[in-house]
């Protein structure tokens, strides 16, 4: 083992990225699954039913609408392909894809937070 | 074999949806799609009638092998196609009509691929009619054939701008 390669090296250069979020933010409900199913790296049809299981039910991705998003996703470098499998892509989030993930959760904590608030203010108002 | 039938039936290119109800009904009487060809002749296959639902689509995306295997996962089959449309079906779950494209952004990129193929095929022929010898044509060909020419010509050129503009119509509905 020489000193050069230290495994921290990847995740300095992973958080280093200079990353100008407003090129991929806010993502769509369909993007932002996909990206979030990518924890591990999948296939096509695999995600499908990860998506919907974990929206329970609420957002179903179609094969046509999730072929786009994963080579615009691909292209963007947020996520790449792992492997191949019997003609089957495997695709994985890219440390960039993470840090776009991220920021959209950092976001939508923000808006959640918001509406929250501006919820209960309501019920206090119509109370008065 | 008796068990097919032809069926000549008209559609604009942006009737995706007329389209896919008629073959959806077909289905449900017992008539499957298994062919059908750019003069809009559909030929149909005698089976039980099942709940069969169709969807049109025009991605080059066909090409490519993962996406076959995509499609295939998901239970999708490819019925039929035609000079860049692809006819895919699947059967319906508990009357739930399954689509194929989920989003209206994925929806719009479709029709946008539609309308560039609509544009890029009437080029080249509008382009020759522009720089045509259009007197010596005139002298060649009798008058009939004329007629007839000119007859399938004004169709097209009125047919083709009417499809562009309702897909242009249905691109800005979905933004």
């Amino acid at each position: 083992m020489s000193s050069l390669d230290i495994p921290g090296n990847v995740i300095q250069k992973g958080a280093g990225l200079d990353i100008n979020y407003t090129k991929y933010l806010p993502l769509s409900e369909a993007t932002y699954y996909v990206l979030a199913a990518l924890q591990e790296p999948l296939h096509g049809y695999a995600l499908m039913q990860k998506v919907e299981t974990m929206s329970e039910g609420q957002v179903i991705i179609g094969p046509g609408t999730l072929y786009g998003a994963f080579s615009t996703l691909e292209k963007q470098g947020l996520i790449d392909k792992v492997s191949e499998v019997e003609r089957r892509k495997i695709y994985g989030l890219t440390d960039k894809g993470r840090l776009v993930l991220a920021e959209q959760v950092r976001r939508l904590g923000v808006m959640v937070r918001n509406g929250q608030f501006a919820l209960t203010h309501i019920k206090q108002g119509e109370a008065a | 074999m008796s068990g097919t039938i032809k069926k000549f039936k008209f559609f604009f290119a942006h009737q995706d949806a007329e389209q896919e109800a008629w073959l959806r009904a077909m289905a449900q009487q017992g008539l499957h799609l298994v062919n059908v060809n750019p003069f809009c002749v559909w030929t149909f296959r005698h089976d039980a009638p099942s709940d069969v639902v169709y969807r049109v689509d025009f991605s080059h995306a066909n090409e490519d092998p993962s996406y076959r295997q995509l499609m295939q996962d998901a239970g999708w089959t490819l019925a039929a196609t035609t000079v860049g449309w692809q006819y895919w079906a699947t059967n319906a779950v508990n009357g739930r009509a399954p689509e194929l494209f989920t989003d209206n952004a994925s929806k719009a990129r479709k029709f946008k691929q539609l309308l560039s193929v609509l544009v890029c095929t009437a080029m080249p022929l509008f382009i020759m009619i522009v720089v045509s010898d259009k007197q010596r044509v005139m002298e060649q060909l009798s008058l009939p054939s004329l007629v007839i020419l000119g007859a399938i010509l004004a169709g097209y050129f009125l047919i083709m701008p009417y499809s562009v503009v309702r897909l242009l119509g249905r691109v800005r509905e979905l933004k």
